[in-house]
């Protein structure tokens, strides 16, 4: 007898809010977020299953507007989550509903359509109710105006085609300014960040070094030999002096370092002139100077590189670079 | 090595034959006062055998300069006063009908002659202009049947002002280019003119002594030609005048509209001459490229067209000369 009693008070207590189908194997739900809404407000109602993966089920299809009085405003997609249980699975639906009258309003139960191999059956939530207020009004005060919308503040997603249409404009003026400042200059329109430049003595002393090894002069090519030397110092002059001495002529160069004093000292000017100066007499006059004054030539441009070049920092404890690099010259020389 | 010691003969050779240009200088520096770039230029011409157009504003001793030089070579010297009602006939001669002979004799036009001062050249019409530069290329004249060598040295030295262009006759493009040079003569220093002030109020205006004959010049012209020019000078030189055709080439871009013509060949030759006997000047048996650059801005100021691209950002062919300068390499 005590049997028959729990059981029926478990069936009475399944029947509730919770309705299921093949002994708790499908469960679905209904809930609002709220109960007490004011008129035209919206409330969130949420329509949950939960059941196994191979029952085939239909979501009920709620109207736009049901119960008379209830009015749905907008509604999600299904949506589906996965369980601990991964034979089971959740369908959801999120419905936004809201109502113009105010009072008491009953949501009715939303029927869920199973269908189990060819058995068909259906699982019903609870319904559920819901109060509407109304805007009270003091009667004592008597008629008043009627009031003006209010302006709905502005929200991200109104504004977020605007900022990028905003983005797009001023990309595409960026754009036009970037291409007709390079149709001018006639620059690559994007450049890689370019390396930093080896400092202009080293390329000189690498090009004298090679000048060195070719043995032009001993091969009779004066006239290369000493073109190749005295652009090997110009090209030095312009990188370490920003002097365009590609583009001076001998007596030009000279002159722009008589009138800056303080770029070199004397003894490296009258190295340089002897340079430059030999070096037309060849290129320009035939001129076939003698062996002492090629290995002089080139002595100087060696020294002139060296006494010229930019001081770097020096690490303290390191030997000084000056002295080793000239002695470095002196045994070149002397090879 | 011979070519060493021919480089070295021709250097004595030029200093011995060159020593007249310091005594023609000194003899000018008498007489003009500053203007050292137009005694410089001046000589170009003359060693070169290259015509010259003198522009200045009136009153900047051009007329003076050619006057004092022609005096210093003891030539002969015309002097033309170009007008708007001048006829070529005036300029060369024409047949006359000689009542005497009963025929037509030739009676020769004050063209022949060693120095011809063409004075303001545009104010005649394109006729006599045109009949002028003929005989300036051609060095000879046809009268009647009969052609005329003119002697040499001929020499036409034409000026022209800048200013008034009222009523005057520009010189078409394609004539301007028989000109070797174009120099422009800019005012005196305050000191230079104080000195002229100085020199215009002594009891007697100083003269030019005769110190040079025309068959100097002539020995003097050939030496020029002997003045060596290397081929590394050589290609600088069309490197320059190639710049003034294709700017781009040349990493003068921004010239590209500017210029509505080039250099011609005839400027890269004139180019070389004047380099030649500048370096001859400076008595050089060779040629360097700061020769070049002396003579570049006199030798192709008139031979670049600018575009009207170029007249509206006031950009000259100065301007444009300058700037290729600084851009070809220098070899």
């Amino acid at each position: 007898m005590k049997q028959i009693i729990s059981y029926t008070v478990l069936l009475i207590l399944l029947s509730g809010s919770i309705h299921s189908l093949k002994a708790q194997q499908v469960t679905v739900k209904a809930s609002i977020d709220s109960t007490h809404i004011l008129i035209g407000d919206q409330l969130k109602l949420l329509l949950e299953i939960e059941k196994p993966k191979d029952l085939d089920i239909q979501f009920p299809q709620v109207p736009d507007s049901f119960s008379s009085n209830i009015e749905v405003v907008d509604r999600s997609k299904i949506d589906t989550s996965k369980l601990e249980d991964k034979k089971r699975e959740k369908l959801s639906q999120r419905l936004f509903i809201t109502s113009f009258d105010s009072g008491m309003h009953q949501i009715p139960p939303f029927y869920f359509k199973l269908k189990d191999g060819t058995r068909l059956d259906s699982a019903a939530t609870r319904a559920l109710a819901f109060q509407v207020h109304g805007m009270k009004i003091d009667t004592t005060k008597g008629p008043v105006d009627i009031k003006m919308p209010y302006s709905a503040s502005v929200t991200l997603k109104e504004v977020t085609p605007y900022i990028l249409g905003i983005i797009l404009i001023a990309a595409i003026i960026f754009f036009i300014f970037y291409y007709i400042r390079w149709k001018k200059k006639n620059v690559p329109l994007f450049t890689k960040p370019e390396k930093p430049a080896e400092p202009a003595h080293i390329i000189a002393l690498r090009e004298l070094d090679r000048i060195k090894n070719q043995k032009l002069w001993q091969q009779e090519k004066l006239k290369q030999y000493y073109s190749e030397v005295a652009d090997t110092i110009r090209t030095y002059i312009e990188n370490r002096f920003d002097i365009p001495a590609m583009e001076f002529t001998s007596a030009e160069t000279i002159g722009t370092f008589k009138q800056n004093k303080n770029l070199i000292d004397e003894n490296s000017l009258d190295q340089l002139q002897h340079i430059l100066s030999l070096a037309d007499l060849v290129k320009f006059a035939k001129y076939t100077p003698l062996p002492d004054d090629n290995n002089l030539t080139l002595m100087n441009a060696y020294f002139f590189v060296n006494q010229t070049k930019k001081e770097e920092l020096k690490v303290p404890g390191k030997p000084a670079e000056e002295e080793t690099e000239n002695e470095v010259v002196a045994e070149k020389i002397s090879e | 090595m011979n070519q060493t010691v021919d480089i070295r003969e021709l250097n004595e050779r030029i200093q011995k034959e060159s020593s007249f240009v310091d005594i023609i200088s000194m003899e000018m520096n008498k007489v003009i006062v500053g203007q050292k770039h137009l005694i410089e230029s001046l000589l170009v011409g003359l060693l070169s055998g290259g015509h010259i157009l003198l522009e200045g504003v009136p009153g900047l001793a051009k007329t003076l300069a050619i006057h004092t030089l022609a005096t210093s070579i003891d030539a002969k010297y015309a002097r033309i006063q170009f007008t708007p009602d001048l006829l070529p006939a005036d300029l060369m001669g024409t047949m006359i009908y000689s009542q005497k002979k009963e025929e037509f004799v030739v009676k020769k036009g004050p063209i022949f002659t060693n120095f011809v001062l063409a004075d303001e050249i545009n104010r005649a019409p394109a006729k006599v202009q045109s009949a002028l530069l003929e005989a300036m290329q051609e060095r000879q004249i046809t009268i009647g049947e009969t052609t005329y060598k003119l002697q040499e040295p001929f020499l036409v030295m034409a000026t022209q002002n800048p200013i008034e262009q009222e009523g005057t006759y520009p010189l078409p493009e394609a004539q301007v280019d028989r000109f070797m040079l174009k120099v422009v003569i800019k005012y005196p220093s305050k000191d230079e003119e104080k000195l002229i002030i100085q020199l215009n109020l002594l009891k007697q205006f100083p003269v030019a002594s005769k110190v040079m004959r025309p068959e100097d010049i002539l020995k003097a012209r050939e030496v020029v030609k002997d003045v060596y020019m290397d081929e590394k000078i050589q290609k600088y030189i069309v490197d320059i005048v190639f710049a003034t055709r294709d700017p781009k080439a040349y990493k003068l871009d921004k010239y590209v509209d500017m210029i509505s013509y080039g250099g011609s060949p005839r400027a890269s030759i004139s180019l070389a001459q004047a380099a030649k006997a500048y370096a001859f000047i400076k008595r050089r048996g060779y040629v360097i490229p700061e020769d070049v650059r002396a003579v570049c801005m006199d030798v192709m100021r008139h031979r670049i067209g600018l575009s009207y691209e170029a007249e509206a950002n006031n950009i000259t062919s100065e301007d444009i000369i300058a700037e290729i300068l600084n851009t070809v390499e220098v070899p």
